[in-house]
């Protein structure tokens, strides 16, 4: 076939499954449900922040899409073991169809901060890849897709998503720190 | 894990479910009357019930996803949403009970056949390589296994050292096997397809059998 884009070659597709089999194994790790608010808090968006720091932009969201296609064909790989159709046409869709544009954004920034030389500054950028793919980014998709499809308004949904913050914070921090100490065993290959 | 119940129905039949799902979604969409969206409801409710064999389960199945329908509802409704949080929840159950009747009805080998029919027109313009997409997808789940294997491999070393509760414990050696197992899988089945003129390491363009891709991921 005579692709336009540059197709993924073995070792690509490789990582790319098992980026997307990462966030699943995460996902074993039982949800934090929020009192009222529908979405618990999981392991599974430090997934996300890990793939595209790990694999890179384009390997990072290609795994969140075979992420997603897993969930859309009933795997039960999200956390507490849920899965299918119903998932992705549900009011909080917008979150996990988010991971594919966060990856990309985490790891097109991971990028420019591989150049830095001092560790300290590196992982700092890495926490500010992590913030603004990781988080803002899933936010956005999510608080947009809440408010697209169920009609509340833009301040209310924005309002319920930001209880998640201090988690995503965390985590950005966690695999900012993780990424970096596999850096120092391996010198990772970001595409 | 959510199976096929009764016989294969085939790929066709899960792309022409898909492709409903698609419509009745729009539809939903764009219809506010709520005496439309009950009877919708109710109906892909019991659809639900019946593609499943018992209500019970079936409910089991949706119950999440109906719950977050409802806390959203609420939500809506506790701030001033009206009778706009109903609707909500009128629609979206009948849309979560529609998309579970697909997920219940056809398995997953099926479904992956529909979605990688459904990217065979992005591949005609050139954006992706659906081929591809269906070996990735295979080695994805090939894989599910075997990465919860290599989490409860990690997670006993690290109880033995006391880090059972760490997260940088279990995630560090993680990211690192699965990176080196990346290479070896990618190198075992560069040997297998042959010399690497044919297929490219980085980005072979040559046409590869779906069929072929997907039985090297399953061996």
């Amino acid at each position: 076939m005579n692709s336009v884009a540059p197709s993924l070659g073995f070792r690509d597709l490789t990582l790319t499954a098992l980026g997307a089999g990462l966030v699943v194994a995460l996902g074993a790790a039982p949800p934090i449900p929020l009192g009222i608010l529908p979405v618990p808090i999981t392991l599974q968006t430090l997934g996300v922040m890990l793939a595209g720091l790990l694999l890179g932009p384009r390997r990072g969201a290609t795994a969140m899409l075979v992420f997603v296609a897993l969930v859309a064909i009933g795997l039960p790989v999200l956390a507490g073991g849920r899965g299918g159709f119903g998932i992705l046409v549900g009011p909080t869709a917008g979150y996990l169809l988010g991971w594919m544009p966060a990856a990309m954004v985490v790891g097109i920034l991971a990028r420019h901060g591989e150049r830095i030389g001092s560790s300290v500054a590196r992982i700092a950028c890495y926490i500010g890849a992590c913030l603004f793919g990781g988080v803002i980014v899933i936010h956005a998709c999510g608080v947009a897709w809440l408010s697209l499809v169920t009609g509340l308004d833009w301040g209310k949904a924005f309002f319920g998503t930001l209880l998640f913050v201090p988690g995503d914070v965390v985590k950005a921090v966690l695999a900012a720190i993780i990424c970096r100490r596999i850096e120092i065993f391996m010198t990772l290959d970001r595409r | 894990m959510t199976t096929s119940h009764g016989a294969p129905r085939g790929r066709s039949g899960a792309l022409a479910a898909l492709c409903a799902l698609a419509v009745l979604g729009a539809m939903l969409t764009q219809v506010d009357r709520i005496d439309l969206l009950a009877p919708a409801a109710v109906a892909c409710a019991v659809g639900l019930a019946i593609a499943h064999g018992s209500f019970r389960t079936a409910l089991r199945d949706i119950r999440m996803a109906l719950l977050v329908v409802a806390i959203t509802a609420l939500f809506d409704v506790a701030t001033g949403g009206g009778m706009n949080g109903l609707r909500l929840f009128l629609r979206f159950s009948a849309l979560v009970c529609a998309a579970q009747i697909v997920t219940t009805s056809w398995g997953w080998a099926e479904l992956t056949g529909a979605v990688v029919t459904l990217l065979r027109p992005l591949d005609r313009l050139g954006l992706l390589d659906a081929e591809r997409c269906a070996f990735t997808l295979m080695l994805a789940i090939r894989f599910v296994p075997v990465m919860a294997q290599e989490i409860a491999e990690i997670r006993e070393a690290q109880a033995l050292r006391g880090l059972d509760r760490s997260v940088l414990a279990l995630v560090v050696p993680l990211g690192l096997r699965i990176l080196l197992r990346a290479e070896e899988i990618a190198q075992a089945v560069d040997l297998r397809a042959g010399p690497p003129a044919s297929i490219g390491h980085h980005g072979g363009s040559r046409p590869i059998a779906a069929s072929s891709l997907s039985s090297r991921a399953a061996s």
